[in-house]
């Protein structure tokens, strides 16, 4: 029995016990699972640390442990505790059944550890599809949107779990193993190839929610509960599908440029038209949705680039984006808790009585927008290197290079919006400082938006050169001499931080020795209105960027987004209802027709019996 | 003692002191030629250094309500974005020396004196000051399309070259990238976006004095009023700087005639901001945004193409 087999089976057995745990246990549950979830994460440190010796059944291997698959178990073990932790002070007794909740939560703990450490592909695939079933039970939370949107979920992910299955056939065609940590290379040129690369990397983008598979993030993250979406989609499910998009690029096949530039290009698509969508948006969770489906891009980007300091980007970018945008979505739950709403237009100036929370958001909001010296930033930087040194691909390095960047401005754009409608602008009522987030609320925030400053600082010495390239070891031409020779005398964000530091404390210097001491606090003045006047005017984070909606080509693209006409799992579900509603008024209920049918049906075999015997043929 | 150089380099020369005395200077030289096109005196020299003492022994108020640390942190931040970039495109022209990848950490560098802004306005908890703020937002979602397009002209032309200096080098070598048909398009452009960069008419939506009063700075006064327009000078020294540096040429070799060029390139670029601003009205937000996401990047694209097609067939004047 190896080490390895642990962190998949122990929270999988605590997890089917929380599910069976009697109702008076139902307030220790969440301890219990804290635990467990520690308990998870202190094996996963073991078994990364210990490098144990892979699991073979019958000489086959089944599981086994390299280097991107411990960085994989380690984020997964990460954050799940972190958001296992939150969960803990979220709820309030009674607002969830406790055993259905952290029984999901941990069984889904389990099957993503089985993913990272799975050696054998018909393995990876069980665990791969184990995921999809407590994401589709937490999203089905009883009520109507959450049913319809789980089963939405289920489907996605169910469809392109079978494609990856397809995918797995097919690259057993090419190699005759099911081994993926075999560094095959399989050049894509067969039939069989080119089928398995495609079947992959579609069960991949889908499960990290990139685009045209994108559509059941958005509505996941408005539909069930916080905690369970900062850990599933907004973290796991990126790390997981962007692991699997890594294999199929560095080990399993040796992918041709076609395909590079396919997969670059939607990453450029992804990371602009999601960000446009999320512009728009009123919903808080929603809009958070929408960035986790565009940050997803830029992992895409970077991996595609098949260039050292892109591989490497990327695979920095998905860890910084599951630090950013859980600590976001823990942000946002905090503030709905705190006010009951996720409607932009119904929140506001939550920043008063919140400052710990604020200052966590701000740091993650800055962090997803790329602004230096945070860790999005650095991540993003190395993305951008990459794609200029996959000159060789012709010239559509200059298309998704301004996609990416641009991108990075709309994102800005929309975080501005959220910060504005949910922690600063003019709140809707007087916010009374009241409770804080409890302490264990707290403390996963501030741990996720100190990593966003951490790594930013530390991008190269401690990202890149502690925790992203030890991961890539093995892999050819991706180690630290490559990375240095692109990057001589790279983007010291260091010495960048220590000048910043400094401006900040010139700007500090400036207000001491000022009146800023003795700052008065006063009415703000709106027009020279007062009292119950001036509160009527206010700006509602839904009208920041109406007048950018409103313009020509965009209304319509706006319009026709809102009527699903980019949501592939609604055209798909729009052409089924087509063509079965056209068999439904066949099914009239009505004896004639189907007697018709069948006489139809009887004539239709008989002739196709006659002319495949030659009979019709000869008397013809 | 590398960290000690850069201090050096960030707070003396070319960095912060350095910026803050060119940034005076040519704010005088603005409104001195303001003053002229309204056909008034206009003020001493040392009026913008006045202005700025000033300020910094006014009262400072706060918005009741309005949340202080991000009220009084967000002006910083912008101070902090404008050193670097000046600091960064100074180092480059003076020493030659940078850092692999400095012109995405420039362009990303320059929107923080706007987000700056912004902050401000939205912690200012005031309508108008909300109002303004989404103005700037959309304002730089406007510009920073064809700006990144206008930039990447450059690099194509130098085969992917990412760095400040070598894209100097470059152009000491070959001739600056303004004297091919795609660098010319490239730098109209980027006068406009530098315009818009710097909220001045017809892109001065953000303070709109006419209807937002002051908009986004609304509630500021004091101090940290102060720090915003020592901001909006220090981006007078680095904008039209960093224009030069990327598209025209620098120095044109670091001799005293070259120095004297590049000054002279640099004025030319502050004149023509000032007469722009003083010949047009304030553009509405939507027509700006249009604006720039309509001609100007349908002329951004044309120069990128014009110099992807001459680099690939090898022609220098395209």
């Amino acid at each position: 029995m190896s080490l390895l087999i642990w962190p998949i089976a122990l929270p999988i057995i605590v997890g089917a016990l929380v599910f069976c745990a009697p109702r008076g246990l139902a307030k220790y549950l969440k301890w219990f699972s804290v635990v467990a979830a520690a308990t998870t994460f202190g094996l996963c440190i073991t078994c990364v640390a210990e490098a144990p010796p892979s699991w073979t059944v019958n000489g086959e291997v089944l599981l086994a442990l390299d280097g991107l698959g411990s960085l994989v178990l380690l984020g997964v073990g990460f954050f799940s505790l972190l958001m296992t932790l939150y969960s803990a002070g979220f709820f309030k007794p009674g607002d969830i059944s406790e055993s259905y909740y952290y029984g999901n939560i941990l069984l889904s703990v389990g099957a993503a550890c089985g993913v990272a450490v799975a050696s054998n592909l018909i393995l990876l695939a069980l665990f791969w599809g184990l995921l999809g079933i407590p994401l589709y039970l937490l999203i089905n939370t009883g009520s109507e949107r959450g049913n319809t949107v789980a089963k939405k979920t289920l489907l996605i992910l169910g469809g392109t779990d079978s494609v990856l299955l397809l995918g797995i056939a097919a690259f057993f065609v090419s190699t005759g193993s099911f081994d993926m940590l075999v560094k095959s290379q399989v050049p894509v040129v067969s039939v069989a190839a080119w089928f398995g690369v495609i079947c992959i990397i579609i069960a991949a983008l889908a499960k990290a929610g990139a685009m045209p598979f994108h559509t059941w993030v958005p509505d996941a993250s408005e539909t069930a509960p916080v905690p369970a979406v900062a850990m599933l989609p907004a973290s796991l499910d990126k790390l997981l599908g962007i692991y699997l998009l890594a294999r199929v690029f560095l080990t399993m096949y040796h992918i041709p440029n076609s395909v590079k530039i396919a997969c670059m290009l939607i990453g450029a698509g992804t990371i602009v038209f999601a960000v446009m969508a999320a512009m728009m948006q009123h919903n808080l969770r929603r809009l958070l949705g929408f960035h986790a489906v565009s940050q997803v891009g830029y992992m895409v980007l970077g991996i595609a680039t098949g260039t050292a300091i892109g591989v490497v980007g990327g695979l920095f970018h998905m860890l910084n984006h599951a630090i950013y945008k859980s600590c976001l979505f823990l942000a946002a739950g905090a503030a709905e808790k705190r006010t009951g709403e996720t409607e932009l237009a119904r929140m506001g100036g939550l920043a008063k009585v919140m400052p710990l929370t604020f200052v966590a958001a701000v740091v993650a909001a800055f962090a997803i927008s790329g602004i230096p010296p945070l860790n999005g930033f650095a991540s993003k930087w190395m993305v951008y290197n990459g794609i200029i040194a996959a000159k060789d691909m012709g010239f559509v390095w200059v298309i998704v290079l301004v996609a990416a960047m641009f991108g990075s401005a709309l994102t800005l754009a929309s975080f501005v919006k959220v910060l504005h409608s949910v922690f600063l602008g003019q709140p809707k009522e007087p916010r009374q400082a009241g409770k804080q987030p409890g302490i264990l609320m707290l403390v996963p925030m501030l741990v996720l938006s100190g990593l966003c400053i951490l790594l930013g600082i530390f991008a190269v010495r401690l990202g890149v050169n502690k925790i992203i390239l030890p991961a890539l070891a093995g892999i050819e031409g991706i180690d630290e001499a490559a990375f240095n020779q692109t990057l001589a005398g790279s983007w010291g964000s260091g010495t960048a931080t220590i000048l910043l530091i400094a401006a900040l404390i010139v700007g500090l210097i400036i207000y001491l020795f000022s009146t800023f001491t003795r700052a008065r606090e006063d009415e703000s003045y709106v027009g020279g209105e007062v009292g119950t006047r001036a509160e009527m005017y206010n700006f509602e984070g839904v009208e920041f960027y109406k007048t950018v909606g409103e313009m020509p080509l965009l209304k319509n693209l706006y319009k026709q987004a809102d009527a699903k006409w980019y949501d592939l799992y609604e055209q798909l579900r729009r052409t089924t209802f087509y063509i079965t509603g056209w068999l439904r008024k066949l099914h009239d209920g009505v004896l004639h027709t189907y007697v018709t049918w069948c006489v139809v049906g009887l004539v239709v075999i008989l002739w196709w019996l006659l002319y495949s015997y030659k009979i019709l043929g000869r008397a013809f | 003692m590398k960290i000690l150089t850069d201090l050096w380099a960030f707070l003396i020369f070319p960095g912060f002191v350095f910026m803050a005395v060119l940034g005076m200077l040519v704010s005088w030289i603005d409104r001195k030629v303001t003053a002229r096109v309204q056909y008034r005196v206009g003020p001493p020299l040392l009026q913008p250094l006045w202005d700025l003492l000033k300020l910094l022994g006014k009262e400072t108020v706060v918005p009741r309500g309005a949340s202080r640390l991000a009220f009084f942190g967000a002006p910083l931040i912008g101070l902090a974005g404008a050193v670097f970039v000046g600091t960064m495109v100074g180092v480059a022209m003076f020493f030659g020396e940078g850092f692999y990848g400095d012109l995405i950490v420039a362009i990303y560098m320059l929107v923080l004196p706007s987000l700056a802004i912004i902050m401000g306005g939205i912690a200012s908890k005031n309508p108008l000051a909300s109002v303004g703020a989404s103005r700037e937002m959309k304002l730089i979602v406007g510009y920073e399309l064809p700006f990144i397009l206008a930039l990447l002209v450059p690099v194509i032309q130098s085969g992917g070259q990412l760095r400040l200096t070598g894209l100097l080098e470059h152009q000491y070598a070959n001739g600056s990238f303004a004297a091919s048909i795609s660098g010319v398009i490239a730098l109209v452009v980027v006068i406009l976006c530098m315009q818009a960069k710097m909220g001045l008419v017809p892109f001065d939506q953000a303070e709109a004095e006419t209807e937002l009063t002051g908009g986004a700075l609304i509630e500021y006064s004091g101090p940290a009023l102060a720090i915003y327009k020592l901001t909006k000078m220090l981006m007078f020294y680095a904008v039209p700087m960093f224009v030069v540096a990327v598209l025209w040429g620098g120095f044109g070799g670091l001799t005293a005639w070259g120095i004297a060029l590049g000054v002279v390139k640099y004025l030319v670029l502050v004149v023509l901001m000032t007469l722009i601003r003083n010949t047009n009205p304030r553009l509405r937000i939507e027509h700006a945004v249009k604006f720039f996401w309509g001609v100007v990047s349908v002329l951004a694209v044309c120069s990128v193409v014009l110099a992807a097609i001459g680099t690939y067939l090898g022609i220098e004047w395209m």
